[in-house]
């Protein structure tokens, strides 16, 4: 419908930014200053993903409660070897973080949500590009 | 800014209220300039005329019409109607709707001129398939398109039932704000009726007060309607997780793309009209919507990991039709507003994407195709069998003008070829042709220069002088190829052909005369003869009997000679 597609996006990314993007803002805010993303949640988050178990891996990855986990997956995530490196670690707004981490030599940025003060992953992308 | 936007709507609605009245003055704005001229219609390609959609331009359609080139070359003219000028009005408008039928009309018109069947088919992208239900309606056109124009209608992401986006505080506020960050021709009017109108409708829900409800088509016109569905893959250093769906195309629902059976004046569609449904789905990943966000200069990539990142953190794969009444109810979560932004940025079967995704322009190409008709002969036959009641499937060789020469077969003859000529719009049958004559034509009142246009031979020339007329002379010449004696009986000349009948009278043969009806071609003062046809029963059967055959040019005559025997 939109003769510049992307403007309304920008609409959202202005919104978002000016006033937080999550539902778990309000318990995250409190804690955004205090909790800083170390080398004990990264190991949190490694030993998570590879426990292949889906309560373990729910622990550090945000997915809804209601969002079916298949054990296909769960079990393909436990084999990646996974590790998270703390010193690349940004933190970002309203609970929000970024990081490097590696799954053999394959480097990857993740995106990180503060909820419950624990650090979850939400999001990969292939860093080489 | 409240204020103007009031002043907006009121200017808005005092249109919607009042079609016919300024439709006595209308102008078409936009069509001189990006409309397609109506030029070079020919009969064998179909006309498909190609309608964009709100606060859009002709271009948007272009590769649809690349698409469609591609898989159908040859068989297609495709034009573009650009109401851009417009095109942030409702689709009701007189400069829409009216504008669209009038170029609707005249692309018929000229296509029944160039000898076509005069219906054409149009494709549709979102407002635009509602811009065309409006125009074959008397309450929003000068003069609506009659069904018999319309050989289909097409739709590509059609808001039949509108769009959680119109008409929506979100909607609004996204007009106004991003008008202010980049320029208000960024984005379409603040306030305009076509955004207002765009609003949900169906069944439980009207459209906004002053807003046109959009007719249903004709019913003998039928409707593809073809969806775009977006879904987000969301995955983990490479592992797919789950989809999250958007149920739709990000900026139209499914259940409006492909809702037209209950989008029109009572939400029944009237029986008899076809409806067939496509829907073209699309994953996309996070890197493609990260991207995207960046190349558009949105967010950096780092921001736009996070802020994707939290939206599928607190999202799953079901977005119901909760999300879509969050929306409209203004109480939308902004992970589910993010993701839908994303998915209409990033994905390929997107609302403005689709336009674009081989899946769907190979579901365009196979809507229209199927109503293609039959272009395989200059003449639609369609029309020449519409108007031939009673006979059998008719198969056009040649047309020019209003005359044409087809196969029919009327219940009982030999399948041979008539000539059929239009009448006042009627074809009719004008005569039998027997040979693919010229005089054939000329001798049923083809007119000259039209007959010469079928590129029929020239079989009966005027008769050079033969040898002399005689019995004598045509017995010499059967004896002379069969050495056998014959009595010439009964003949007919007509300048260098004869033909006569003739009786073997030797001795020899008595008991067991031979007879039958030879030609004679006369050269150089002599007659060769063709020896014979015992009982022939056509000019074709009578050749086929003699030997040598005659030459083509000059079978009907010797036939007619036989006649006259």
């Amino acid at each position: 419908m939109l003769r510049r597609p992307w403007a309304g996006v920008l609409l959202i990314f202005v919104v978002l930014g000016a006033t937080g993007c999550t539902s778990h803002r309000s318990k995250s805010a409190e804690a955004e200053g205090a909790v800083r993303f170390d080398a004990a949640a990264a190991a949190v988050l490694s030993k998570g993903l590879g426990s292949g178990d889906e309560a373990q891996v729910r622990k550090v990855v945000a997915v809804p409660t209601s969002q079916v986990l298949s054990p296909a997956v769960v079990a393909r995530l436990a084999a990646l070897r996974v590790t998270v490196d703390p010193a690349s670690f940004v933190l970002g707004k309203n609970g929000t973080g970024t990081a490097k981490a590696k799954v053999g030599a394959t480097e990857w940025d993740v995106a990180l949500i503060l909820v419950d003060r624990s650090w979850k992953l939400s999001a990969t992308t292939l860093a080489t590009r | 800014m409240r204020r103007a936007l009031a002043v907006a709507v009121l200017l808005a609605f005092a249109v919607l209220v009042a079609p016919s009245a300024s439709a006595a003055s209308l102008t078409c704005p936009g069509q001189s300039a990006t409309t397609s001229k109506i030029a070079g219609l020919t009969a064998t390609r179909r006309p498909v005329v190609l309608v964009h959609g709100w606060d859009g331009n002709a271009a948007a359609m272009k590769p649809v019409q690349q698409g469609l080139e591609a898989t159908l070359p040859g068989k297609l003219t495709e034009l573009f109607f650009d109401y851009a000028a417009a095109s942030y009005h409702w689709a009701a408008v007189p400069a829409v709707a009216s504008c669209l039928a009038d170029y609707l009309n005249a692309v018929s018109a000229s296509y029944r001129a160039a000898g076509g069947d005069g219906k054409v088919i149009v494709v549709a992208h979102s407002m635009g398939g509602l811009a065309t239900r409006f125009a074959t309606d008397g309450a929003f056109a000068r003069h609506p398109v009659p069904a018999a124009e319309l050989a289909g209608v097409v739709t590509i992401d059609t808001p039949h039932q509108g769009s959680p986006w119109g008409n929506t505080a979100l909607a609004r506020a996204a007009e106004a704000t991003v008008g202010e960050h980049v320029g208000s021709a960024m984005m379409a009017k603040p306030g305009s009726d076509g955004s207002i109108c765009l609003a949900v409708h169906n069944y439980k829900t009207s459209l906004p007060s002053g807003c046109a409800l959009p007719p249903y088509l004709p019913t003998t016109v039928p409707v593809d309607e073809i969806a775009g569905d977006v879904s987000i893959s969301r995955s983990l250093f490479g592992i797919h997780m789950y989809d999250i769906g958007l149920l739709g195309d990000a900026v139209v629902p499914t259940g409006s793309s492909r809702g037209y059976p209950g989008s029109g004046p009572g939400g029944v569609m009237p029986a008899g009209t076809k409806v067939t449904e496509q829907t073209v789905s699309c994953s996309q990943g996070l890197d493609k919507l990260v991207d995207a966000a960046v190349q558009a200069g949105i967010a950096s990539r780092s921001g736009a990991l996070s802020s994707l990142g939290a939206a599928f953190g607190a999202l799953g794969n079901a977005l119901d039709n909760a999300a879509i009444d969050q929306i409209l109810s203004g109480k939308y979560g902004k992970e589910t507003i993010l993701l839908f932004a994303a998915g209409y940025l990033g994905s390929s079967c997107s609302h403005s994407h689709v336009l674009s995704y081989p899946v769907a322009l190979d579901e365009v190409a196979k809507a229209v195709k199927s109503h293609l008709g039959d272009l395989s002969s200059p003449c639609i036959s369609e029309a020449i069998r519409a108007d031939l009641p009673g006979h059998l499937p008719t198969k056009v060789e040649q047309c020019h003008g209003d005359w044409a020469v087809a196969n029919i077969c009327v219940p009982g003859c030999v399948d041979a070829g008539r000539l059929v000529h239009r009448v006042a719009g009627r074809w009719r049958l004008a005569g039998a042709v027997l040979q693919d004559c010229r005089e054939t034509l000329t001798t049923l009142g083809v007119p000259e220069a039209i007959a010469n246009q079928f590129g029929y031979p020239v079989c009966h020339p005027a008769a050079k002088p033969g040898p002399p007329c005689s019995a004598t002379a045509l017995a010499e010449a059967i004896f002379k190829r069969s050495h056998s004696v014959y009595d010439v009986s009964r003949l007919a000349c007509d300048g260098d052909v004869a033909v006569g009948f003739a009786t073997s009278n030797s001795d020899a043969d008595a008991s067991n005369p031979d007879f039958g009806y030879f030609a004679f071609t006369g050269t150089e003062g002599k007659w060769t003869s063709h020896n014979r046809a015992r009982a022939p029963i056509s000019a074709d059967n009578f050749n086929s009997q003699l030997t040598p055959p005659l030459p083509p040019n000059q079978i009907d005559r010797a036939w007619k000679l036989q006649q006259s025997l």
